[in-house]
């Protein structure tokens, strides 16, 4: 029953040594039945008692986060699974400390590692500069130099006239020259290189050539990214003043500057130098590259259950935050909900830890004044629904829990308006693969799209197979029509000896025949009836796939899901007022339950539980039932029963206005006819089923004649029929109209038009029925608050009274919480009253939702078959045209049906729930229970 | 067009308004306020604001925490949030949010100018530049000797461009304090003109709601370069050029405070305008010895909140910007305090909601 109602909550009190409460805190965590009360609310966070710990706790956080990301920056080889983790240090400060030491250490190794790699990076820099630059600085010597795309056009063109100058002169002058064009050589960003350019070539007014190039990876700072890529340059520049500005503008931009000594063989030297140092340092590298592995690999080993360790411990000293401290400072004095179903677990959780206290904790259960916290114990199946519940208020404390109901009529309504056997197999299909593969998945529930797909697993599973069912009964298989069940029953009637129908009249081709017993039923050679009921074939299971390509398709599908969604909405709504009936006996509020509930289910059950009745009866009468009798039979019957006296115009004699079998004369014959049928006279206009005489045979006709007037009334005319003629006609009653029906209820109260008239004393029954409507508007909305106060004041006066008889002070009890404002109650129940008689009518119509969803998926799929597959690629009848369309008609499927037309069929499946159901009795104003437990800290999924 | 009528507002610049409302309503209550104020250290502070909109911002700072680490931390996630507007404005709203960013610009131009002159080191002085205005030439700030060559070299690739030309053009003197200063003044007073005219042009409550701040900005500049400049070797013209030519004090205003020639004189010459003659009533009369420079920051803050007010307008954004500013500026100073043991001017901050 613990789903019915959140579980029972008492509220405890724990006194606890001191010395034992944190041991005990352990314990509790582990179980995690406790949810404890924030006692210190009053006081901020940093002024509560454990604050220090707290923050210690903080802080090691902090030291574990730092070093796993160094962990994982050094991409450790993924680890097996490791025997013996070291133990964390006993007690918070060693730990603090001895974490505070590995952070230190590390952080030398971090720093020592960056200095090499900066070290590293600077010598590649400088090889790179030496190579480079040295290769320009030649070029230039060789005088082969070219115009540099990456330099700016006019500082070419001046630097070749320097050039030119040097070419014409002597050796000696371009000695001269050459030491007058200074240069700069080094390493700059190369994102800065643009910049860099356009800045000297303003500051030098183009007195200067600035030739780049980016380097290659290598010499990049190992973890780097392509965005700080770094560039070799260097910038030739006349005159000794330019060079200090040069220098300036270069460290703006974050340029590092490299010797490069003139002459070639000096810059070989420097380069050999640089690579050997270069060599030299890569060794260092590596050795201390692979000491910090292994120093960070025997820190990963622990790194994980330290954490959860320190995670733990922190939230026990947030727990410890919440309890008072007794006078002595001798114990913690805790409050906490606990389920009564786990109070004895954690009594022995309290016992454990409590062995090396020096006093030993009670437990004492408190009278609770405020409202437990509500719990549910759901299962991995019903969590998912829980939580659609949940996100529409949480349940108050042992409220009516309408999940469970939703497990079922959740899929359920989604399947009424999804329903579609392929798709729904799809669907189902997808959530029995979660549901197979859950634990494989589970790590991947984090992900947030991925989760909530996760989490409702079970729902999908089920709105899958509710979706194939209603599939079933649609008979649609991504919309095209299945035999499963047999070819239809409807046959064209050649060559066909069950095949007995005459067409209603119109077009003969275009007629659907339909398979009968008639044969069975009469007699044709001796014309005598074989006291059989003639009926129709009908397709074993769903919808009959002839009606696919019909005209008529849709008024019949229409009719059909229109009605039960009608059906359906009124039957969860009455669950649903029913659940308040539960809530109403299982708190003892009589008032409710008289003056609520019973005027809110007779006001429902009297307009629409009575047009259930009326569609449930309308569906399993036999319309098209037919009853064979011979001509001495027919004749028999009396033309005197249709009487105008006995109804309205055109002649129609309802049999139930009388016993038939006691009409004398007649032997009980009439009483051997079907309820519905009767005789009528000719020349009215009218809907009906005729027997008549066709080619020597009696041929019964299905309700094909709509305002037809009765034709041949030589033939069938009452004096035809006297006379012993062949042939007169029997009619029976068409289908009412239950739409007119509901409106006459109201517009012409008491009485009821003959053709709509099923059920003896119709007239009669629906003037009572909207009586006791009417009767139960003022029922729910005044005698409620009327007898609230009466109790109010009532209970005041004996206060009153009690205090008059004994002038003792009484405690501070009594009198509080007793506040009661009548207009304030009457004006809320005002409301109830008007937002509930309302709502019965919008809600019930808001259930055709059902109905219009379905109808627009159905069509949906359909189009998108049609107007893919079956008119372009079957009509091509090119392979490639069919694998074309197939496959555009597959992303539709799966786009449009499966991601969005299910997203909508689930929103409204939730508001049907949400609204129309749950507005009946959930109040939802309760809070969870969130236990003090270890089991989330460490992610771990509550289930 | 967006910003010009309340009907196709939102098609541009509703999600970035949504935004910026949800933002402001981050920013630290009066609650928040004397939380901070009972912190006895840092460490306390750092727990509470983890329970405010700021989160856990500081969770990754090793203890013992400094002043500075907050603050920085601050201003980032000020400037986080600046830069997502930003991404998500549409261009009249993106222009208008760049408009922000250049008041931080030339503040950061002034600031490297300023310590070259005083020969610190450029690095140091970029750290301390607001990062909503730093541009990639920033540094080379550091080499120019004179407004001339500031201008050539750096300015002219920025957005700045336009407000330093004229001045700075035809300049070829060295940079000297008191030059740098009346730089501050030229780059401030052509770009407030331009944003003004700016969010003039856009019309609507932006125009009402920005006029009002932009001008209260334009008279306190004008108020304050008056008040820094008696008694220095600025001439009266030199200050005239300085004001700008919008404001509630101009131009009379203007006139009388480009004669006035002591304090007594300015206070006489914003005497017909109320609100300011309120400010200067109140930092003469105040207890608690605040400054003129206070009751202007707290006009200021008022004036922002009241930019909330209004729907459909461009001015949410500035005044976030500004009020986020002030609350970096009072939790700095509240951790000042607490760090300094001043506890007793732990109140002297100007609180927001």
């Amino acid at each position: 029953m613990s789903q019915f109602r959140s579980e029972a909550m008492e509220l405890l009190q724990i006194f606890m040594a001191r010395d034992a409460a944190h041991d005990t805190l352990r314990e509790l965590g582990d179980l995690g039945a406790l949810q404890f009360k924030d006692l210190n609310h009053d006081k901020s966070s940093f002024n509560r008692p454990h604050v220090l710990e707290v923050r210690k706790c903080d802080d090691m956080l902090r030291i574990m986060r730092y070093l796993s990301e160094v962990c994982t920056s050094e991409k450790l080889p993924k680890k097996k699974h490791i025997s013996a983790v070291p133990q964390p240090p006993h007690g918070l400060d060693d730990m603090h400390e001895r974490l505070q030491e590995i952070e230190k250490e590390v952080k030398i190794l971090a720093t020592s590692a960056r200095d090499l790699e900066a070290q590293r990076v600077e010598f590649e820099e400088h090889k790179s500069v030496l190579r480079d630059a040295s290769r320009w600085l030649r070029q230039q010597d060789s005088r082969s130099f070219t115009v540099s795309p990456s330099a700016n056009g006019s500082s070419n063109v001046e630097l070749k006239s320097l050039t030119a100058n040097d070419v014409l002169e002597s050796g000696e002058a371009v000695q001269k020259s050459k030491s007058m064009l200074g240069y700069v050589a080094g390493c700059l960003p190369t994102a800065n290189v643009k910049d860099f350019n356009r800045t000297l070539f303003r500051k030098t007014r183009g007195n200067m050539l600035l030739l780049h190039k980016e380097m290659d990876e290598s010499a990049s700072a190992k973890g780097s990214s392509e965005s700080d890529s770094k560039s070799v340059f260097i910038v030739f520049f006349s005159g000794d003043r330019s060079k200090a500005e040069i220098d300036k503008i270069a460290a703006a931009y974050g340029a590092r500057k490299y010797g490069l000594p003139d002459s070639r063989p000096q810059q070989e030297e420097t380069l050999r130098q640089v690579e050997e140092k270069l060599g030299d340092l890569k060794v260092v590298i590596a050795r201390t590259a692979d000491f910090r592995r292994s120093k960070l690999e025997q820190v990963d080993d622990w790194l994980e259950a330290w954490t959860t360790h320190v995670l733990r411990e922190k939230a026990v000293f947030h727990a410890l935050n919440m309890f008072n401290v007794d006078s002595s400072q001798q114990c913690y004095i805790a409050e906490a909900w606990c389920p009564v179903q786990d109070l004895a677990a954690v009594r022995e959780a309290i016992r454990k830890g409590d062995r090396s206290a020096s006093v030993a904790a009670v437990v004492n259960v408190l009278r609770a004044r405020e409202s437990p916290p509500t719990f549910f114990r759901s299962t991995k199946v019903s969590a998912g629904t829980q939580a659609i519940v949940d996100a529409y208020g949480i349940a108050n404390y042992q409220e009516f829990n309408p999940a469970v109901f939703s497990v079922v009529t959740f899929p359920f309504l989604f399947g009424v308006m999804f329903g579609d056997i392929g798709h729904g197999f799809m669907m189902a299909l997808a959530g029995g693969l979660l549901v197979k593969y859950e634990k494989q998945l589970a790590s991947m529930a984090s992900n947030e799209m991925f989760g909530t797909v996760y989490k409702g697993r079970y729902n999908l599973l089920m709105m899958g197979a509710f979706a194939t069912y209603a599939g079933f009964i649609y008979n649609e298989l991504f919309s095209v029509p299945q035999e499963f069940f047999g070819k239809t029953v409807w046959c064209d009637g050649d060559g066909d000896p069950q095949c007995r129908a005459v067409p209603g009249g119109a077009n003969l081709t275009q007629q659907k025949w339909m398979r009968s017993n008639i044969a069975d039923a009469y007699d044709f050679e001796t014309q005598t009836t074989l006291d059989k009921e003639v009926s129709w074939s009908v397709y074993p299971f769903g919808t009959d796939p002839g009606w696919a390509h019909t005209a008529n398709k849709l008024n019949s599908v229409n009719s059909f899901k229109m009605k039960f969604a009608i059906v359906c909405g009124v039957a969860q709504m009455v669950a649903g007022i029913c659940c308040k009936l539960m809530n109403a006996l299982h708190f003892k509020d009589m008032l409710t339950l008289y003056f609520v509930w019973i005027p809110e289910i007779v006001f429902i059950n009297s307009i629409f539980g009575y047009l259930v009745v009326l569609i449930l009866i309308k569906w399993t009468t036999n319309w098209d039932a037919t009853f064979i009798l011979n001509n001495a039979e027919v004749l028999s019957i009396p033309q005197r029963y249709c009487n105008e006296e006995l109804s309205n115009l055109p002649c129609w004699t309802p049999p139930f206005i009388e016993n038939r079998a006691a009409v004398p004369g007649y032997g009980g014959l009439l009483s051997g006819m079907p309820a519905s049928m009767w005789c009528m006279s000719p020349g009215a206009a009218t809907t009906g089923c005729a027997v008549f005489k066709w080619k020597d045979r009696l041929i019964v006709e299905g309700n094909g004649f709509v305002d037809k007037t009765i034709m041949d009334s030589k033939l069938f005319s009452p004096a035809a029929c006297q006379a012993g003629i062949d042939g007169c006609s029997l009619w029976k009653q068409s289908p009412p109209s239950l739409l007119d029906s509901l409106i006459k209820m109201f517009m012409e109260i008491g009485s009821v038009p003959v053709a709509n008239q099923i059920i003896p004393g119709q007239g009669g029954l629906q003037a009572f029925l909207i009586l006791i409507a009417f009767i139960s508007v003022p029922m729910l909305l005044l005698p409620k608050p009327l007898l609230l106060k009466r109790q109010h004041e009532m209970r005041q006066s004996r206060q009153h009274n009690h205090i008059e008889e004994d002038d003792a002070p009484h405690g501070g009890h009594g009198g509080h919480g007793d506040t009661f404002e009548f207009g304030e109650v009457m004006v809320h129940q005002m409301i109830h009253t008007i937002e509930y008689v309302l709502g019965c009518i919008s809600n019930t119509a808001s259930y055709l939702r059902l109905w219009a969803l379905s109808l627009a998926h159905a069509q949906l799929s359909e189009v998108f078959w049609e107007k893919t597959v079956v008119d372009i690629g079957l009509q091509s009848a090119s392979p490639v045209m069919i694998f074309v369309t197939v496959s555009a008609w597959a992303c539709f499927t799966v786009g449009v049906l499966m991601g969005m037309e299910s997203l909508s069929a689930f929103l409204h499946a939730l508001r049907l729930h949400w609204v129309e159901f749950m507005n009946k009795f959930y109040d939802g104003t309760g809070y969870r229970f969130v236990p003090f437990s270890f089991g989330k800290l460490d992610g771990g999924d509550i289930d | 067009a967006g910003s010009r009528n309340m009907i196709t507002f939102n098609l541009d610049d509703g999600f970035a308004e949504a935004i910026v409302r949800g933002y402001k309503s981050g920013i630290l209550s009066q609650a928040d306020y004397s939380n901070l104020g009972q912190c006895d250290s840092l460490e306390d502070m750092r727990m509470h604001l983890a329970v405010t909109d700021y989160g856990n911002f500081l969770q990754n700072e090793p203890s013992p925490l400094q002043t500075l680490t907050i603050s920085e931390r601050c201003t980032e996630k000020l400037v986080e949030e600046f830069n997502y507007l930003r991404c998500n404005a549409s261009a009249e709203l993106a222009k208008f949010l760049d408009y922000i960013t250049y008041g931080y610009m030339i503040d950061n131009v002034i600031l490297l100018l300023t310590g070259t002159l005083h020969e610190r080191d450029t690095r140091e002085l970029l750290d301390k530049c607001h990062p909503l205005g730093k541009f990639q030439s920033l540094a080379t700030l550091a080499i120019t000797t004179n407004a001339k060559d500031a201008y050539r070299l750096v300015l002219v690739d920025t957005p700045l461009a336009a407000y330093a030309q004229q001045h700075f053009s035809g300049d070829g003197t060295d940079f000297t304090e008191l030059n740098i200063e009346i730089i501050r003044n030229t780059l401030y007073k052509a770009y407030l003109e331009d944003f003004y005219s700016y969010t003039q042009a856009l019309g609507g409550a932006t125009a009402e709601v920005m006029g009002e701040i932009l001008r209260f900005e334009a008279d306190r500049r004008a108020i304050n370069i008056t008040l820094n400049s008696l008694g220095t070797e600025l001439t009266k013209e030199g200050r005239a050029e300085l004001y700008c030519s919008l404001g509630d004090l101009y131009p009379e205003g203007i006139a009388r405070l480009e004669r006035s020639e002591n304090h007594d004189a300015v206070r006489a010459s914003v005497e017909p305008y109320t609100q300011y003659r309120q400010l200067f009533q109140d930092s003469s009369y105040s207890a608690e010895g605040k400054s003129l420079e206070d009751c202007f920051f707290e006009y200021e803050v008022k004036l922002n909140k009241l930019a909330f007010e209004q729907q459909f307008q461009y001015g949410v954004f500035f005044a976030y910007v500004k009020l986020k500013e002030q609350e970096v500026r009072n939790i700095v100073w509240i951790a000042e305090c607490i760090s300094q043991d001043q506890k007793a001017r732990i109140s002297q901050f100007i609180p927001i909601w």
